[in-house]
């Protein structure tokens, strides 16, 4: 029964998100495709980040290393789905670049250092290479190929929903997958997963080489979906809101971050409030909701339609 | 009942949802030595680290000389009752010298570190060595000596021959009779070894949170529930 | 050419030594991953910079400053942190949501800071402590200051934990909080004391900073990464190796500076941190932590 409410539901959403371009303006329909492709960033996060237990938060430099390769590869090559595609094959070998810190770079307040260091160091990165990417102001993006059909936003619109919701898809079914729960385990508590001889190397460097790619993804989609990029984008800020959508909306569940990125952007976002306050909210929303309903605004949810509450490990409890 | 030093009457506690310990009656008169015995989990450090004011008293109350020391904080009740807890009960990177140091209660009377080099010789040897480079044994010996250092007519030892070899547990056990009957102090020693009953007047049994037996120690030794239960003895 | 080199490298070196100083206290003492120190301090240079356009006695300029960073730094230590870190039973979860939690205050701070102060940019103006002759160049009264501050936090603060027993206490706190507290020492008054310093030392650094660049919103962020760059980079918790890497990295920001141009010095900050974390995980000097 609940299942087949689920089903419905789930088709209700689907066709909603169809018919978006048909029932409201070109502005709702740039909204809700921008928060289409927030949610792709912040489940692969989730994935990476709290279910692998990696405190890798420079996800915005992965992103935005895509999103340029693609932008700037385009000038020469006029398929962009092509440079998309290399954008993303990119964001792998810096998955792997980080694997290879984190490896080397033992404990987690080391590497998320590290990532810090390199998310600031990005940005200046971009402006001091001033020649190649067209420096502070950003470089223009072509939309996707052709062109001139994708000129409208309810073609690019459609775009991204297919490849979100499909990525999303794909995700979900990773995780659900043998290979998902191991890595969760592995998140949990890595001591364990090596005790039960789960060879925690292995599947490690597979989760670097699995999940940055979606992140590269949202990346490329961003740039051309908007036809814009610029180095304002990708900064600490940006990876730290996708962290804290997890947080939000619940970071043991698949939909938690998908829920947290619908307050936490899609809100900020409709209401159009200014940078600094829109970081603001979130900060202090993630702190409220973490602090009081750790299971996050998804979970509380749940609890309301399910009987049984998802479990949070708590350390430190009696005992 | 003026007599007793320290007294715990229907104590209960709980730790996040779990009803920890129910009713404890439990007494120690000064210059007593007391042995608490029990299996794993049965409460025994949490008893110990209430008195010292760690957790919260759901119900009862704690009296040292009479007074209710319920609610009080940590540092207050340090200053009469001295606790040595089960495992990391030494700073593992200052030196010898500097945990006695630390440990001195400076409102009483000064230097009591010759008495305590009296009773564990070994100790001087290693005066300004890390604790860490020290043996299981001569740990032990440090933590008694800083609880000693404390100058509290009150000590609580958890398990303090845990993990030592039988020689060393014997020779713990004996040098906690000599500083408790040097310094006419009393003592509450919680253990799993049937030695405790030797060098202890008096003993409770807990399980389960409860106080289940009580009695004087001569008595309980020849006990066949307490040895074959308690002990793990051969009866 | 060398000695401006030197020079410029020595104060950056102690600037830099202050604004990490707050974070390896912080963590060295109590394991807080306090991610919100760089903005505290910012908080109170700014209340200083507004006092001091506001043309009140610059005594009182520095008195305000101060104080409201050390009320803020002590707040958030309450608050925040504290209530953070336990609930989750201590340990490294416990930290993982402090990060979260401080650097949820980082995205705040600038938020805030705009509304209350109306401005995004602001300039220390201080009174000159004077020009001096050294070494065939010539030193600023706030870069020597800047480089005796560094100096006397470093000094005093190894003498305190050394031969004193308040000191040594806070040692033994660094190693075993729970038998501290047992033997009596105020846990709780030392965390809030350490934090009141770190939120100090983050001021000054703030300042000094101001006085010899410029401050905006966003340096709060910057003092942060930087604080704990050179913290992990030294071992976190050592404050020989903060020293050290301050050092060094001072060095690196003034020749970089000096030979190729300001746009490449955070690029070569990171390099080297890359570096030496590849090469030295645990920090240069690393410290021994007993969780």
């Amino acid at each position: 029964m609940k299942d087949r409410l689920k089903w419905i539901l789930g088709i209700l959403v689907a066709a909603f998100l169809l018919l978006t371009p048909f029932l409201f303006s070109d502005f709702i329909n740039y909204l809700v495709a921008t928060l289409l492709i927030n949610m792709l960033f912040a489940t692969a996060t989730w994935a990476i980040f709290h279910q692998a237990g990696q405190a890798l938060f420079a996800i915005a430099v992965i992103g935005g290393i895509s999103g340029y390769i693609s932008a700037m590869l385009n000038e020469t090559i006029s398929n962009n789905w092509v440079t998309m595609a290399i954008g993303v094959a990119a964001s792998c070998g810096v998955g792997m670049f980080f694997y290879v810190v984190a490896a080397r770079v033992r404990g987690h307040i080391q590497f998320a250092t590290v990532n810090l260091a390199f998310i600031f160091v990005f940005r200046y990165f971009l402006v001091a290479f001033t020649n190649v990417t067209k420096g502070i102001d950003g470089i223009k993006v072509k939309y996707f190929t052709p062109e001139s059909f994708f000129s409208t936003i309810p073609h690019r619109y459609w775009v991204v929903l297919l490849i979100t919701v499909g990525s999303l898809a794909l995700i979900y079914w990773i995780m659900k997958s043998r290979f998902g729960k191991i890595i969760t385990l592995i998140g949990r508590n890595t001591d364990l997963a090596a005790s039960v001889g789960i060879n925690t190397r292995k599947y490690l460097i597979y989760s670097y080489l699995i999940f940055p790619p979606f992140i590269g993804l949202a990346g490329v989609l961003y740039s051309h979906f908007l036809g814009f990029i610029s180095p304002d984008t990708w900064n600490p800020d940006l990876s730290l809101i996708m962290i804290f959508c997890s947080l939000i909306g619940g970071s043991t569940m698949f939909v938690g971050p998908i829920v947290g990125a619908i307050i936490a952007t899609g809100i900020p976002l409709y209401f159009d409030v200014t940078a600094e306050f829109r970081f603001g909210i979130v900060g202090i929303l993630a702190i409220l909701i973490f602090v009081f309903k750790p299971e996050g605004v998804a979970g509380l949810l749940g609890r309301l339609f399910h009987s049984t509450a998802p479990k949070i490990e708590r350390k430190g409890a009696a005992g | 009942m003026g007599n007793f030093l320290l007294e715990m009457q229907d104590l209960t506690v709980m730790r996040g949802d779990v009803l920890v310990l129910r009713d404890i009656d439990l007494n120690i008169k000064r210059g007593e030595a007391v042995a608490l015995i029990g299996p794993n989990g049965a409460g025994k450090t949490t008893l110990f680290e209430t008195v010292m004011g760690i957790h919260k008293v759901v119900k009862g109350d704690i009296r040292i000389e009479g007074s209710s020391i319920r609610g009080m904080g940590t540092e207050r009740i340090s200053r009469r009752i001295s606790m040595i807890p089960q495992e990391f009960a030494t700073f593992p990177f200052l030196t010898v010298l500097e945990n006695l140091w630390i440990s001195k209660n400076s409102s009483r009377r000064k230097a009591m570190t010759d008495e305590i080099f009296q009773i564990f010789p070994a100790l001087q040897e290693k005066i300004n060595q890390e604790a860490s480079t020290l043996s299981g044994g001569q740990r032990q010996m440090l933590a008694l000596g800083m609880g000693l250092a404390r100058k509290c007519d009150i000590l609580l030892l958890d398990e303090p021959t845990l993990g030592l070899s039988p020689l060393m547990t014997q020779r713990i056990l004996n040098s906690i009779k000599e500083i408790s009957d040097r310094f006419k102090l009393s003592v509450l020693i919680s253990e799993q070894t049937p030695l405790v009953l030797n060098i202890s007047d008096r003993v409770y049994v807990l399980e389960g949170g409860q106080i289940r037996i009580q009695g004087a120690s001569q008595e309980l030794k020849k006990d066949e529930r307490i040895r074959k239960v308690y002990l793990g003895m051969a009866v | 050419m060398v000695y401006d080199i030197m020079i410029t490298a020595l104060s950056l070196a102690g600037i830099y030594f202050l604004i990490s100083f707050g974070v390896t206290l912080l963590y060295g003492v109590g394991g807080f991953p306090n991610l919100a120190i760089g903005p505290i301090g910012l908080t109170g240079a700014y209340v200083t910079c507004s006092a001091l356009r506001a043309n009140l006695n610059v005594g009182v300029c520095l008195f305000l400053g101060l104080g409201t960073a050390v009320l803020v730094g002590v707040l958030i230590q309450k608050f925040v942190v504290e209530p953070l870190f336990n609930s989750l039973g201590g340990g490294d979860r416990g930290r993982i949501f402090v990060i979260y939690g401080t650097f949820g205050l980082c995205l705040l701070f600038p938020a805030i800071l705009q509304n209350v102060f109306k401005t995004t940019m602001m300039n220390v103006r201080l009174p000159s402590l004077g020009i001096y002759k050294i070494l065939h160049t010539s030193i600023t009264g706030y870069q020597l200051l800047s480089i005796g501050i560094a100096l006397a936090l470093f000094v005093v603060p190894h003498f305190i934990f050394t031969r004193t027993k308040g000191g040594t206490k806070v040692r033994g706190v660094t190693q075993n909080a729970f038998l501290s507290r047992l033997i009596g020492v105020n846990v709780l008054r030392i965390y809030t004391v350490t934090a009141g310093i770190a939120a100090a030392t983050a001021y000054i650094g703030a300042i000094l900073w101001g006085e010899i660049f410029s401050l905006e919103l966003g340096s709060g962020t910057m003092f942060t990464l930087y604080g704990f760059m050179i913290s992990v980079m030294g071992g976190l918790g050592s404050i020989y190796g903060a020293l050290l890497v301050s050092i060094i990295l001072g060095l690196s920001t003034s020749a970089t500076s000096f030979l190729i141009g300001g746009v490449f010095e955070h690029i070569i900050t990171t390099l080297i941190l890359i570096l030496v974390l590849i090469f030295a995980p645990r920090g240069l000097i690393p410290t021994k932590r007993e969780v």
